[in-house]
């Protein structure tokens, strides 16, 4: 029953443009309706027609030979010179980094100087006593200094006592 | 299809005859490349892009290459697939520019003087570019061998290392979302003369 609702069945037009690219119809419209149906056949033949002319036309698209030419004259020169082209990809993006990074440094000029080494590492940095008479007295005066710098400015201590104290209350 | 070679070559024929070969097949390179990435600027480098790899895999084989126009085109579908991906990240070149536009309708303005004619193909150029940026990738790579290139679907498939099935699948998705521009471009050109349907 149903091949024969099938060969009864005309093409849609969808089902012909599938079947101008390849594809099976989706309506199950049969192949022998196509011949037989002089209606189908002819919208068939008509869509064939087109498609024809669409392609020849296609094919003769106009595109310019001015852009041809440069295109092949900058492959030559690439196939030639193949580290210049590089060359020439990256260099704006070289430099485009070099002046962000340039940038940056000349936003942030003063950057703050890096924290004293906290005492235990100062303390475990002391040499001997045997060591230490060895030393001259440029090191022992570092080692000194650095044994005296706390461990964080001065100017923070107000701020960290604040903390000690609310961390007693706490306890209590 | 015009220079399409399809006699077997040895790497170093063809790297010795490589710029005859390369202006044979370069205008149907670009056009390929024009109608997948949609911006001249970067079928020019596309096309620049596929021709520089292909001498470049000459110099390195010595074995024959069954198609050369295939092989070409190959190389310039993944190069394009290629660009496509990348142009994902640069949003602000999603629509091609005016003057691209106007080279895209140009190739599928008919020859025929008849204004109303151009115009009429100029739209629909228009609207079958737009409809594909509606595609993916894949969609986009297979519609555009089929209909501009009019190439096998078994051909389709070696181009782009697909099954036939896959190629099918993607065909059928690309014909659904471009309907109402084929229904245009066949259902209406078919009835009569092109200047006569609007």
């Amino acid at each position: 029953m149903d091949s024969m609702r099938n060969a009864e069945r005309h093409w849609q037009y969808d089902d012909l443009v599938r079947r101008l690219y390849g594809l099976e119809p989706e309506s199950g419209a049969s192949e022998e309706h196509l011949v037989e149906c002089r209606e189908c056949f002819g919208r068939w033949e008509a869509l064939q027609l087109v498609r024809a002319e669409y392609l020849s036309e296609a094919e003769t698209s106009p595109v310019s030979e001015s852009r041809l030419v440069s295109q092949r004259r900058a492959l030559w020169a690439r196939i030639d010179h193949p580290g210049r082209f590089w060359i020439s990809k990256w260099a704006p993006v070289a430099a485009t980094s070099m002046m962000l990074a340039a940038g940056l440094v000349l936003l942030h000029p003063n950057r703050p100087a890096p924290a004293p080494a906290p005492i235990s590492q100062a303390s475990q940095s002391i040499r001997q006593p045997d060591a230490a008479a060895q030393l001259s007295d440029s090191e022992l005066f570092s080692d000194l200094s650095a044994m005296a710098m706390p461990a964080a400015p001065k100017a923070a201590e107000p701020i960290r006592g604040l903390f000690e104290d609310s961390g007693n209350e706490r306890s209590y | 299809m015009e220079g399409q070679a399809t006699e077997a070559l040895g790497a170093p024929a063809l790297l010795a005859r490589f710029p005859s070969w390369m202006a044979g097949e370069q205008r149907r390179v670009f056009l390929l490349c024009l109608r997948m990435v949609g911006d001249a600027d970067e079928a020019d480098s596309a096309a620049q892009d596929a021709f520089f790899k292909a001498y470049q895999s000459l110099e390195k084989q010595s074995c024959d290459i069954d198609d050369p126009a295939r092989w070409v085109t190959r190389i310039a579908v993944n190069t394009c697939l290629d660009r496509l991906r990348s142009k994902r990240w640069q949003f602000w070149r999603n629509r091609p520019r005016s003057e691209d536009e106007v080279t895209i309708l140009a190739m599928a303005a008919t020859s025929e003087p008849d204004a109303e004619d151009r115009l009429f193909a100029l739209e629909l150029g228009k609207r079958l570019a737009a409809g594909l940026d509606c595609l993916s990738n894949r969609q986009r790579a297979v519609f555009t061998l089929r209909h501009y290139e009019d190439r096998s679907l078994e051909e389709i498939a070696r181009i782009l290392g697909l099954d036939v099935g896959t190629v099918k699948a993607h065909l059928n998705r690309a014909l659904t979302k471009l309907r109402r521009e084929l229904q245009d471009l066949y259902e209406l050109s078919s009835r009569g003369g092109r200047g006569k349907r609007r």
